[in-house]
Parts: C-alpha cells; structure tokens; sequence
C-alpha cells in the first residue's frame, strides 16, 4: 500500500528532481546518476513522511539534501550503477526540447554556489520565503538578502 | 527570468519520465549498489588490519619486555583505531540525515565532515613513522623471536625508515593534490553559511 502511494506522490511530483539534479550536475549522465539517487533516497525516507508540510516541500528538502553529499566526482565513481534505459530515454527526450533561453539560464544558474543555486531554483518554482526558509534552514531575511544578491549576480551575468 | 522558467515548466510536466515499473528498478539498483559499495571499499583494509592485531594480541605473551610490549600494544591500537574512525568518517559524510536536516545543516555537516576526514588522513600520516618502527619491533620478536633493541640490530630500520618517511611524504602530498580544492571549497561554503 505505501508503495502505491509512494510511486503516486513521486509521479505526482516528478519533476522537482529532474529540476534539482539538472541545477546541480554539468553532464546528462551526471544528472541521470543523481535523478536515481533522489528517487532512491525518497523512498528510503518516505516512511518518516508525516504529512507535516506539503508533499513537494519535503520532496524538494530530500533533493537538495541528496545533492550535497553528491557534489564531488570522485565520490560518484564507486557508485557508478546502469541507468535504467527508459528513464535514460525519456531524459534525453527532454534535453532536446529545451531552448536557446532556458538554457543560458541554465548555465548562469550553474555558475552560482551551492546555497544559491538551492535558493535561486526554489524562489523560481514560486516558493514563498516562508517555503524557502523551511526547506533551506535559513530565515526569511536572510533567504530575501541572499536573493537580491543571486538576481543581481545573474543579471550582470546575463547582461555580459 | 521566471517566464522562461515556468515555460520550462510547463514542457517537463507535460513530458513524464518516471513509469510505475522505473521506480520500483531504481529503487531496486541503487539498493543492490549500495550493499555493494559498503561491502568492498570499506571492509578490505580493516578486515585485514584486524586480523593482523588480534594475530599480534594471540602473541602478546612473547613480548616480554615492556619497551616490546608498549610497541605491541602501539601496534594494536593503531590497527584498530585507524580503520574505525577511517570508516566512521566516511559514513558519516555518505549517510546525512538527510530527512531531518534542512539543507543548510546538511551542507555544514557535510563540509565540517570532509574538513575532519582531511584533518584525520594528515594525522594518520604523521602517526606512520612511529607505526612501522613499533610495526617492525613486534613482528620481529613475534616471526622471529628477535628483540632488536636488545640484540643492538637496528639494521632492518635503514631500508624501513626511509620508507616510511617516503610514505608519509607521499600520504601528505597526495592529500594537497587531491583535497586543495576541497579545502578550500569547503571553507568558502562555510564563510557562505555565515553570511
């Protein structure tokens, strides 16, 4: 039964972490690696699950969490494991529709730290500061000072 | 900025990636890999340093003097405590809570992990002079029932010293190459945390 809810809620809210590992890895095979630790690690942590915030609030705290102790190479190459040939083909469908624009945003956003590409990407999925601050840790004035900064950083980027 | 994204958006929604059956497969894999990965990289060196201080604690009886025994017991505890705290910090930097930690906790413990790891190889490597010279008193009483301190023969230290020395350059060495960038990653996330 919480399998079905499980596979529910994570089809529900698939696309938090095809957003989350996208901002946090360069190469698509690096993505597809994280994209299946993610889903890994959801289902591990699914039973802790209280209903306490919204589903995607607490999808969205084990994403970036995951990304953290995901972020070095070398880390990853010990745990290299076959990415599952649908879900390596429904990626790639995805990397080709993705435009001119989305992309350079992309890539800007990639160039931030890891603090502010977590912030930056959640602020961009319409989160609250309130939202932002309980998934970040961070308090609310500090989330609308660092995000004034992050815009400013990726506007003189884009300007360039 | 947010119009793109959102139009963004709206393309991912539309293209589902995850199937009942891809989920139930990873979830399956990454299971399977994580055994894997802990059984391998973690479990050779201790198994084998393990062995080697209980081989030495069998034999305690025949080191019978207490410069012999104090070496024994250096040995012992070196071969215990290196591998045990060797594995506890790379656990602890593979398994963040990550279900209670907000991402900021998780990225502070996650930086003050690998900065304490780095912290432990160095120290390791300045224990392995001390290691070997005491490595090499116990096994040469426990293999051969030589005590070179009695016998005046130091002559094994001449090839085994500079090898150590050699080790231990390289230990630190590597540890610059390797871990700079970590180093200095990890104190510019952290100076970002305070911020």
């Amino acid at each position: 039964m919480a399998t079905k809810e499980f596979i529910r809620d994570l089809k529900e809210n698939e696309g938090i972490i095809y957003k989350v590992s996208g901002v946090y890895c360069n190469t698509i095979e690096d993505q597809k690696d994280l994209y299946q630790e993610i889903v890994y690690q959801l289902w591990k942590s699914y039973k802790s699950f209280k209903g306490e915030s919204k589903i995607s609030t607490w999808i969205y705290r084990i994403a970036l969490n995951t990304s953290i102790s995901y972020l070095k190479k070398e880390k990853r190459k010990g745990n290299q494991i076959t990415i599952d040939s649908i879900l390596s083909n429904r990626m790639e469908q995805i990397d080709t529709i993705m435009d001119e624009r989305i992309s350079l945003l992309y890539e800007h956003i990639k160039k931030l730290s890891i603090v502010e590409k977590g912030i930056i990407l959640l602020h961009l999925e319409g989160k609250n500061y309130d939202e932002i601050a309980s998934i970040t840790g961070f308090s609310k004035t500090n989330i609308g000072t660092r995000l004034s900064r992050i815009k400013l950083k990726l506007k003189s980027q884009l300007i360039k | 900025m947010k119009n793109i994204w959102d139009d963004r958006n709206q393309k991912i929604d539309k293209q589902k990636i995850l199937t009942d059956k891809s989920i139930i497969n990873i979830t399956k894999k990454q299971y399977d890999n994580k055994i894997r990965s802990i059984s391998i990289t973690e479990t050779i060196f201790a198994f084998f340093s393990f062995i080697f201080s209980a081989f030495v604690l069998i034999n305690y009886a025949k080191l019978n003097t207490w410069y012999l025994a104090t070496s024994g017991i250096i040995v012992v505890l070196f071969l215990i405590i290196v591998p045990i705290l060797s594995m506890k910090w790379i656990r602890a930097l593979r398994y963040l809570d990550i279900t209670r930690n907000t991402f900021k906790q998780s990225l502070f413990e996650y930086v003050k992990g690998k900065q304490k790891f780095i912290n432990f190889i160095k120290t390791s490597s300045y224990l392995t002079i001390p290691f070997i010279m005491a490595f090499v008193l116990t096994a040469e009483k426990i293999f051969n029932d030589n005590n070179l301190i009695a016998e005046n023969d130091f002559g094994v230290y001449w090839y085994v010293l500079p090898l150590g020395i050699i080790i231990q350059i390289l230990i630190n060495k590597w540890i610059l190459i390797k871990y700079k960038k970590t180093i200095n990653e990890a104190e510019n996330i952290l100076k970002e945390l305070e911020q």
